[in-house]
């Protein structure tokens, strides 16, 4: 059995998910809690991921982050880094596809704080960051949580958007769900049950997980 | 002393008003409701930006529109009770009174906030969480929470629309008492009559003539 995969996955998701949360948690605080013009159309354009085709996803991904691309040229020139095909690609890949299910998760658990809370603390002379990370964010770090955790399933399971921007190549770039395939199309179904079976358990043990720990209300 | 002159322009609706409010005045305001009564509170607490005019507290500018003045509600020394109290549902009672708290050691912090609920009856409840209290005992929490910084102006949304009919009337006669304890302009937004004929020292009415006359504008 050919674990590689399993392990380059794992990672991929962790670093997406890091990612994602990174750029999705003050995102959704911003669409939850913002008032300013063309928040509909930050919101529409986070959104994207979600609907797009993964495989358009990740030719546009391909297109900024390529050698040709502004972005791409850019890593290059600045940080003699180039993205394409390497495991690093697949994390942006994961990352930008599992932000929407980030993003919206946080949003709704933000927006479920009732905002009385915040603007006592407000009136009781707190500065917003002190705010936010004593009262916001505690108060919807379930709603925060389950978004993590979906990220990290949508990471996990990415197929379409990664083949494009990092490829197939077994040992570098080849996750779970790629391996899958490859295996399936090589004929090779010993390979393509065990990773089949290992990515179900991964995923409901995680959501089990999830399940558990949510219903845990402490106040 | 809280001096206010303020206007709001919404599409549908001109909030535009001027009263002031004196120390140990309870200030009631009445009207129906979408009449701007807690749109005030939240100009004077600083969560709502006015159009137009002034607000003072004590001599202290903290809004005025032409001079460029909008102190944050941090800084404006201005206690705030919101309808549903506003509680913080993940800090136990005495931690809501404690977030408040600037200034003196941690100690000594937790001296006063012991203290202040003594004054109100529930030191046996300091580790209770808020879903655990009654809604007598939450508002309770919620006035040693605003209180506990000791504040210039106290302002109250409905405080008793959370509580039913029989235990409205108890609270009116407890908070009574309380607030008599502060010489502070303390100001009550209510549309029932009967909260400002047990508390009010003074009534200002807000109608609900919307007259779509904005001079802001």
């Amino acid at each position: 059995m050919n674990w590689i995969p399993v392990y380059l996955s794992l990672k991929i998701a962790f670093f997406a998910t890091l990612i994602s949360a990174m750029i999705g948690i003050p995102l959704g605080w911003l669409l939850a809690r913002g008032r300013f013009i063309g928040i509909n159309l930050v919101s529409s354009f986070v959104m994207l991921p979600m609907v797009l085709p993964p495989t358009v996803l990740g030719y546009y991904l391909l297109v900024l982050v390529g050698r040709q691309g502004f972005i791409g040229r850019w890593l290059e020139d600045t940080f003699q880094v180039n993205l394409v095909f390497t495991w690093q690609g697949a994390v942006l890949a994961a990352a930008v596809v599992s932000l929407p299910l980030m993003v919206r998760a946080v949003q709704a658990s933000i927006e479920s704080v009732d905002p009385n809370t915040e603007d006592v603390a407000r009136t009781l002379g707190k500065t917003e960051p002190v705010i936010f990370f004593r009262i916001t964010l505690p108060l919807a770090w379930q709603g925060i949580l389950a978004g993590i955790v979906l990220a990290f399933a949508r990471a996990m399971g990415e197929f379409g958007a990664t083949l494009m921007v990092a490829g197939n190549i077994p040992g570098k770039t080849q996750t779970l769900s790629i391996a899958i395939y490859d295996a399936v199309q090589g004929g090779n179904y010993e390979q393509a049950n065990f990773l089949v079976v290992l990515i179900s358990v991964i995923t409901i043990f995680s959501l089990w997980i999830l399940n558990s720990y949510v219903k845990i209300n402490r106040w | 002393m809280l001096i206010l002159e303020i206007e709001k322009c919404y599409d549908e609706f001109v909030l535009n008003t001027g009263w002031e409010a004196d120390k140990g005045e309870i200030v009631g305001i009445f009207g129906p409701s979408g009449s701007g009564k807690s749109l005030t509170l939240r100009a004077i607490a600083g969560l709502e930006t006015p159009d137009r005019g002034l607000i003072k507290i004590n001599g202290r500018l903290v809004f005025h529109d032409q001079k460029n003045i909008n102190m944050p509600a941090k800084d404006r020394s201005v206690a705030y009770v919101p309808q549903n109290y506003g509680l913080f549902p993940h800090m136990k009672v005495v931690e809501n009174i404690l977030f408040g708290m600037n200034g003196n050691s941690p100690v000594t912090r937790k001296k006063i906030a012991m203290e202040l609920l003594q004054r109100v009856g529930l030191e046996n409840k300091w580790n209770k969480y808020p879903r655990q209290l009654s809604g007598g005992e939450k508002q309770r929490v919620a006035l040693s929470r605003a209180l506990a910084n000791n504040p210039e102006v106290l302002l109250l949304d409905e405080p008793f629309s959370a509580v039913d009919m029989t235990v409205r009337k108890i609270l009116r006669n407890e908070i009574r008492g309380f607030l008599a304890q502060w010489q502070i302009p303390i100001v009550l937004v209510t549309h029932d009559p009967d909260d400002l004929d047990a508390l009010a020292t003074r009534v200002i009415e807000y109608g609900n003539t919307k007259k779509p006359v904005c001079l802001s504008r």
